[in-house]
């Protein structure tokens, strides 16, 4: 106990009594189960890119970013921009579509039981749910990581920290909890993002930076280097799948309001793109002064840390620490509400249907902590890097983006062919990912389940009736 | 290198065309006109 440096330790209880306190607040609004879960189904421009922006800036973002900016250089920070914010825009066009075909759906669940069959649903459910527990985990051994490297807290007590405050304040009010801390936490993101970079090559100059690129790793100026290339289009289809997949996202389609859906989701992806790109260019000054991975202690997700704290001071180091820290507890908190909202949704409803709404809510609490607690003690253990876990995952994802967009839109999709799609896609995606490479893999997935369904269904066309779709989640 | 670069790309822009396909007739009876008429 005595190693524990607890002016760090205090600046995070501060950060988490202030989220718990205002989730608190919020909590005094929820009146129903339906609250608690899925919101009122009227955020507008404000809240909704506000809930979008702080869920999908994920320490992912502020952390992996410059390690993509780090191994392809500049081309690395910018693809990293695009894979994630391309995504979010591209989702625009499913979310408008989502409000007209499913009045009354709250979940992805509700989609995939009224579009298609049962394999379909409970593989979806099954690959849905271990999808967000490894993000869940890749959040946890990234908040982790960073308390204990860049600011002396042991890994297992940060985790403890991290878990307990998020589980407290998301658990108290749900989705209007974990969408109102969240417009707090993304102002202190940006803040951070828009102060950070330009401090740091304030300090240390932008001429210089770019020299000892061009000195010690020409090859990092290349924008059309290859590797970072295959990086920008590879993982935009890995980025593709993680947003159409993600309840998170559906659960904010629902929950913004009918006429802003389209506009807040594109908003919200070009303003996220920037994020990783500004956060990406700490990089560069690492690379410029030959920073090493011994010099960050073996772990690359280090770097914009180490690099705020090394370059830019102490005080902006514990900026970053705060932003970084409101990224993960943002994050955690979206899929412990999106993995909640599904399991009663989804199974509980399912397997009891004439549940009351206070036991809906306790179950959703109950399932929230539950959740947390398996995610805190999955990420002890710290795996990999957090980029090669979303690259890993990254296969699931690229398997559904076909099924689940050609099923909004495409009656004659074949429900066999859409469950034989993702089953192939994924068996060989992940004999690609271990052949050819990992990216490589993700194409592959993606490629795969697109042929088998357009085959499928040209074989044997359905005739969907999308009146079905309105009663999906009554 | 250059042609999962390629192949990547292409992938892409598939994606974007299943995305917007509404808007330019991809997917013929999307059931909303239907429900514009009623």
């Amino acid at each position: 106990m005595n190693n524990i440096p607890w002016g760090n330790v205090f600046i995070v209880l501060v950060l988490g009594f202030a989220f718990c306190g205002l989730s608190w607040l919020i909590s005094k609004k929820v009146k129903s189960a339906d609250d608690f879960m899925f919101g009122t189904g009227k955020l507008g421009v404000a809240f909704g890119s506000a809930s979008l922006l702080a869920f999908w800036i994920t320490g992912n973002t502020v952390m992996a970013a410059p390690e993509s900016a780090y191994n392809y250089g500049v081309i690395g920070a910018m693809a990293y921009g695009f894979l994630g914010g391309f995504a979010v825009v591209l989702f625009a066009p499913l979310a408008k579509r989502i409000h007209r075909v499913l009045p009354n759906s709250r979940t992805v669940g509700d989609y995939y039981s009224g579009r298609f069959d049962n394999k379909n649903y409970y593989l979806f459910l099954a690959l849905s749910f271990f999808y967000t527990l490894m993000l869940l985990i890749t959040q946890g051994v990234g908040g982790g990581n960073l308390l204990e490297q860049i600011f002396g807290i042991p890994y297992s007590f940060a985790l403890v920290l991290t878990f307990v405050i998020v589980m407290i304040y998301a658990a108290m009010g749900g989705f209007n909890s974990v969408t109102g801390v969240a417009f707090i936490q993304v102002i202190l993101i940006v803040l951070v993002v828009l102060v950070v970079p330009p401090v740091v090559y304030f300090k240390t100059g932008v001429s210089p930076v770019y020299e000892g690129m061009k000195n010690l790793d020409p090859e990092k100026l290349n924008i059309f280097n290859q590797g970072g290339l295959l990086f920008m289009f590879a993982g935009c289809i890995m980025g593709i799948g993680e947003v159409f997949m993600d309840n998170t996202f559906w659960q904010r389609a629902y929950a913004i309001r009918k006429d802003k859906v389209t506009s807040i989701f594109a908003i919200s992806g070009i303003g996220w793109l920037f994020v990783p790109m500004a956060v990406g260019t700490l990089a560069f000054v690492a690379l410029a002064n030959g920073v090493t991975l011994d010099d960050l202690g073996g772990n690359i997700n280090q770097l914009a840390p180490y690099v705020a704290k090394i370059y830019g001071g102490n005080f902006v180091g514990y900026l970053f620490l705060v932003c970084v820290w409101s990224a993960l507890a943002s994050t955690i908190a979206g899929c412990l509400s999106s993995l909640s909202s599904m399991f009663v949704n989804d199974v509980y409803m399912r397997v009891k249907p004439n549940a009351t709404p206070k036991e809906m809510l306790k179950v959703a609490r109950i399932v929230m902590l539950i959740v947390g607690v398996i995610a805190l003690v999955a990420s002890l253990p710290r795996i990999a890097s957090m980029l090669s876990m979303l690259v890993f995952i990254g296969v699931v994802n690229a398997a559904y983006i076909f099924p689940i967009t050609l099923g909004l839109f495409w009656k004659k999709l074949n429900v066999n062919a859409a469950f034989l799609s993702v089953i192939c896609a994924i068996v060989i995606g992940y004999i690609a990912y271990f052949t050819v490479g990992s990216l490589q893999g993700c194409v592959v997935s993606a490629i795969v389940s697109l042929v088998v369904c357009l085959v499928g269904s040209w074989m044997k066309p359905a005739n969907f009736d999308w009146e079905l779709l309105k009663k999906a989640g009554r | 290198m250059w042609t999962w670069i390629a192949i990547s790309i292409a992938t892409t822009l598939l994606v974007v065309i299943a995305a917007v396909g509404p808007y330019i007739g991809l997917y013929g009876d999307t059931g909303e006109e239907r429900g514009k008429k009623k």
